[in-house]
């Protein structure tokens, strides 16, 4: 059993999200940086999609009542284990009565940490991703408190994958975040598009899992950016009256009725979930297809790493 | 089918737009779209989000390619034109109008120039539409609300609104499948449950169904 001495600002379980529910309005969710998710999940040698714990600019306090393989992914929280510090990206064999700690991120903004064998909590509607506007999943649809006893999966784990060495989370100022413009494009000027995409912007203080949202030039319209509400995608941009752009990430809604002027691909998204207030972003524009195969070769890496432990 | 634009939407996803306004046909168009996606069971195609006027289609670029979803749906067309649409089911929801229930009816009653009571018999008149579900689980756009008791939106939207409010937001009416911020006008509220997390099929309301309200006593149903 894992003792929740203290939560940190949000901790959450996730997983890779809810799917086909978004038609009757329930939210993806998800961990919002799913590539360092994955990894604490790689590195104990649990499947790609099992549940992990997402925590939010804070870490926790956690006391380990049992014996148990854990990895620590993300954002650098300066986690030490007994007030030893500990390693990032890298399998950690903790003992029963040994306590983890963790601060504020120094270096991105969430950090996931994977038990071997996942955490023993019920799906909802096929997954166990906490939605906290519904109440489901994760410990009771909400993020952790103190007080909490996480039990252990006992899923069966596989060969765990090694992080390759010298692969480091390097965050460039402005961040460069590649789109694909559209649906709605044609909703702006020339002049508000050479806005969007000739000025960096910063990470709005009210960002969150739904939106991250952003500050810097208004983008111009050709006559308002609200339309019939229709469907929002992972990392639609969408231009509020303000003309100020938001992305959609995890918690989005499923429908909107502001225009959407491009798409964040995804690859991107975990960069974005990573980001802190006042991080600088500036959009590249990129082909659709272009899109397409960035995508395509980064699930070709995923699949291989989990072919290679075998948690496909 | 109409289909006026396909458009990539990132790397997963397509939006499929018909004529770009809020119409019983072109969203029945949307809904024959979605129906048809989810019943061929694609491999490639994950889920679909139908609204108003256009279908937002998510798919695996890994398995499908965007060329093939576009000549699909360009099938789709020449599968169903002849098929007749057929109207969702009545559901009827009953409500207890005004009181503590519906805090806002005299408000609505006083900008349309008319009775609470009155607002209460337009509001039960018609049938209504389900054109999209979003926002929450289970919450219903629902079109076919009589002008004469529009009414705007709260300048100061309420921090948690109790589920199964009915409320009246401009030119809509809806309920909340739960409790939420919201601003819109609340004329009453419903006992029926529209979102239950426990249930395999959580929500009660879908596109494509046909909405009536029903005024109930306080006494009738249990909260």
């Amino acid at each position: 059993m894992i003792e929740v001495i203290s939560p940190g600002a949000m901790t959450m379980i996730q997983d890779l999200g809810r799917s086909g529910l978004q038609e009757y309005g329930f939210s993806a969710c998800g961990a919002a940086d799913y590539r360092s998710m994955m990894w604490a999940n790689a590195l104990v040698g649990n499947k790609m999609n099992e549940g992990v714990l997402e925590f939010t600019v804070s870490g926790g306090m956690l006391r380990f009542h049992e014996k148990c393989m854990i990895a620590i992914c993300g954002a650098d929280m300066d986690s030490k284990i007994n007030q030893i510090p500990c390693q990032r990206n890298s399998p950690i064999l903790v003992e029963s009565g040994d306590i983890l700690q963790m601060g504020f991120a120094k270096d991105g903004c969430r950090t996931y940490l994977a038990l071997a064998g996942g955490f023993a909590v019920p799906e909802v509607l096929g997954s166990v991703s906490t939605d906290r506007k519904c109440g489901i999943g994760g410990i009771e649809g909400r993020p952790l408190k103190a007080g909490d006893r996480l039990q252990p999966g006992r899923r069966q784990t596989v060969r765990p994958a090694k992080y390759p060495t010298g692969k480091k989370m390097t965050k460039k100022n402005p961040l460069s975040i590649r789109v694909v413009m559209g649906p709605q494009a044609d909703y702006f000027t020339s002049t508000g598009i050479e806005t969007f995409l000739e000025n960096s912007y910063t990470v709005s203080n009210d960002s969150n899992r739904m939106a991250c949202k952003l500050n810097g030039g208004v983008i111009e319209t050709k006559h308002g950016s609200d339309m019939i509400s229709d469907g929002i995608a992972p990392g639609s941009i969408q231009v509020a009256g303000n003309g100020l752009p938001m992305i959609m990430m995890a918690d989005r809604q499923t429908v909107g009725g502001y225009a959407k002027i491009a798409t964040v691909i995804t690859p991107d998204l975990p960069l974005l979930a990573q980001c802190r207030p006042q991080d600088e972003i500036r959009f590249f524009k990129i082909s659709y297809r272009k899109a397409v195969s960035i995508y395509k070769k980064e699930q070709k890496q995923i699949r291989h790493l989990f072919q290679e432990t075998g948690g496909l | 089918m109409n289909i006026r634009k396909i458009e990539p939407v990132g790397d997963c996803a397509i939006s499929v737009m018909f004529e770009n306004k809020i119409d019983l046909n072109v969203n029945r168009k949307v809904q024959r779209l979605h129906r048809f996606l989810k019943e061929e069971k694609i491999p490639g195609i994950r889920e679909s989000i139908p609204s108003y006027c256009s279908l937002l289609v998510f798919y695996d670029p890994c398995q499908i390619s965007y060329k093939k979803i576009g000549s699909l749906i360009k099938k789709v067309k020449e599968v169903t034109a002849d098929v007749e649409d057929q109207d969702g089911r009545v559901i009827e929801i009953p409500v207890v109008y005004g009181g503590k229930y519906g805090e806002d009816l005299e408000t609505v009653a006083a900008y349309a120039g008319m009775t609470p009571e009155e607002v209460i018999w337009i509001h039960t008149e018609p049938t209504y539409y389900v054109y999209q579900i979003g926002f929450l689980p289970g919450f219903p756009y629902l079109g076919g609300l009589d002008p004469r008791i529009h009414a705007p939106r709260l300048a100061n939207p309420r921090l948690e609104i109790p589920m199964g409010s009915v409320g009246i937001g401009g030119e809509q009416t809806g309920i909340y499948p739960l409790p939420s911020p919201g601003g819109w006008q609340l004329i009453g509220r419903t006992p029926l449950k529209l979102y239950q997390k426990e249930q395999e099929q959580p929500v009660l309301l879908q596109p494509g169904d046909r909405v009536r309200f029903v005024s109930i006593t306080e006494g009738e149903f249990e909260f």
